[in-house]
């Protein structure tokens, strides 16, 4: 094998590389996925880990830190929210509590509070 | 070998951004580092692609006005050309049935005089399977019931943002009072009525009849006019630009007395649905849900209607221009606010989304999405007398005492 295929190719997006993060901090499913399947899934984001720099256990990383990374990512983070003007917690990039348009970071700062907290 | 040619609907950028270390992740620890790459924006898949040194040298090589043969460049690199017709960043003579759909695009859109810059926002920020209500795992409810933030909450998130901005804009310069009259009449108590609708009474129906007045009174034609060249104005309640109408109505029916549920276009001509697909009372809501990108506030109302624009009615006459497509925009915001007002003149409530599943509307329909696109979704239904609790209790404001 060459020294080409035996590196890790990073191709992500700046909008996937902040999707990843996200679910990897907030949905369970994603998280146990990757653990099982994490090549497959590093895969759907244009990352290319070769199978022998493959450690042999995946663990997830805990989801304080990947929230502090999001927020470290902050700009780059999109929202996908209604235009409602109250924010509900139900909405993970939830409409805004004060005007009428949305903002992009609110779950995922109010997320990393409460990580803070506990 | 094919013929290729480079997409002229392709944006390139590079993006200095920050990224988890690959190898520190797979151990489970999160350390930011460095990422710098060059992106290619592909209009004609609506997606950005990281590309490397190699394949955008190769992309430079291909010309975007003429077709080449694939052997003049890239010799030993037909994978790499393969990957980069794929992302639509080359298109080629191939048969390939998702090449070939591909190339149909990237025809479309230069012979339909699409502007540059507005199919990139077009095709970049249609929305597809998007939930808003998705709850993360992690946050433990169940269902879907809301929880407004707490007072902990809002002061977290003022801490980080900054103070909100000021409702109303401070402009300094000498200040002049206006008379402040108050009027009576029906339009005036029709706009004061007015309000967005989130809860809607499922057990009476929208009446056909009702239905009717609301598509006739703000897409329906009032009026024609031939201009030039058989270019024919229109004249509807709501203004539009160049007096083109180009923005369709599709209504989802999910409650109409008289009336199947399902998914119609709205025939201006003669006043009529036609229909695009039959659905159950159930599905229909469904759908309504899934296309206004999981409110399902929205989904439960009687009726949605889907506003697409025929874009090839505009830029004939807008060609490759560039405010065109604000233009679509804007027309789309004087219909919803004509069928808003309607809605509420006839009493029923009414909405407007701009958080719309466009791709997956656009599926359903049976459009195609270079020629028809989604803009907004409105809606409306026999509002409930509850407010729902996404909406704040709107004190009355008056800038002073009215003079007469
Ligand atoms: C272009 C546009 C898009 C909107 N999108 C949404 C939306 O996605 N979800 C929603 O619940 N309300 C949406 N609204 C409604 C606003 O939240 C609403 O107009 C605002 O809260 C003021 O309330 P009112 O309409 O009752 O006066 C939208 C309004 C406009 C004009």
């Amino acid at each position: 094998m060459n020294d080409e295929q035996r590196q890790i190719r990073v191709e992500i997006t700046p909008e996937k590389a902040v999707e990843l993060l996200r679910r990897l901090a907030t949905e369970d499913e994603f998280r146990s996925r990757f653990e099982t399947d994490t090549r497959g899934l590093l895969r759907e984001y244009a990352i290319e880990v070769p199978a022998d720099l493959m450690p042999a256990d995946v663990h997830a990383p805990p989801q304080g830190m990947l929230l502090e990374a999001l927020a470290a990512l902050g700009q780059d983070v999109r929202a996908e929210a209604p235009f409602t003007p109250l924010a509900a917690e139900k909405v993970p990039f939830g409409p805004a509590p004060f005007a009428p348009f949305s903002f992009a970071y609110y779950f995922v700062f109010i997320a990393l509070h409460r990580a803070e907290q506990s | 070998m094919p013929s290729v040619r480079r997409s002229p609907w392709v944006f390139f950028y590079r993006h200095d951004g920050t990224f988890v270390d690959v190898p520190r992740l797979l151990e489970g620890n999160v350390e930011l580092t460095p990422l710098r790459r060059t992106l290619a924006i592909s209009i004609l898949k609506g997606e950005e692609y990281v590309v490397s040194a190699d394949e955008l040298a190769l992309l430079f090589a291909i010309p975007s006005d003429t077709w080449i043969s694939s052997d003049e460049v890239a010799t030993g690199s037909s994978a790499t050309l393969e990957r980069l017709a794929r992302r639509g960043l080359v298109v080629t003579d191939d048969a390939d049935e998702e090449l070939t759909e591909l190339r149909r695009r990237d025809q479309r859109l230069t012979d339909d005089q699409w502007h540059p810059y507005a199919a990139l926002y077009h095709f970049l920020t249609r929305w597809r399977d998007v939930d808003v209500e998705q709850l993360p795992a992690w946050a433990g409810e169940t269902g879907t019931s809301t929880r407004l933030l707490n007072e902990a909450d809002v002061a977290e998130l003022v801490r980080r943002l900054g103070t909100p901005p000021r409702p109303f804009a401070d402009v300094a310069g000498p200040h002049y009072e206006l008379p402040l009259t108050r009027r009576r009449g029906r339009l005036y108590e029709t706009l004061a009525r007015r309000k967005t609708s989130r809860a809607f009474d499922a057990r009476v129906p929208v009446t056909g009849d009702e239905l009717g007045t609301v598509l006739y009174y703000t897409f329906g034609c009032r009026g024609i006019a031939e201009v030039f060249g058989g270019l024919v104005a229109v004249k509807k309640t709501s203004p539009s630009g160049g007096a083109l109408h180009p923005v369709e109505a599709y209504p989802l029916i999910a409650n109409v007395e008289g009336i199947a549920p399902g998914l119609y276009h709205y025939d201006v001509e003669s006043h009529a649905l036609r229909l695009v697909e039959t659905l159950s009372r159930n599905s229909a809501r469904r759908l309504a849900r899934h296309l206004t990108a999981g409110q399902s506030y929205f989904g439960a109302a009687h009726v949605l209607v889907v506003l697409a624009a025929r874009f090839p009615r505009s830029f004939w006459k807008y060609r490759r221009h560039q405010r065109a497509y604000a233009v679509l925009l804007m027309d789309a915001g004087h219909l919803s606010q004509t069928f808003s007002l309607v809605c509420t003149e006839l009493g029923l409530g009414a909405f407007v989304t701009a958080a719309v599943n466009g791709a997956n509307a656009e599926e359903r329909l049976g459009l195609d999405p270079t020629r028809e696109g989604v803009l907004a979704i409105v809606g409306c239904g026999r509002a409930s007398a509850e407010r729902s609790e996404l909406e704040p209790e709107f004190a009355p404001f008056a800038p002073r005492r009215a003079d007469s």
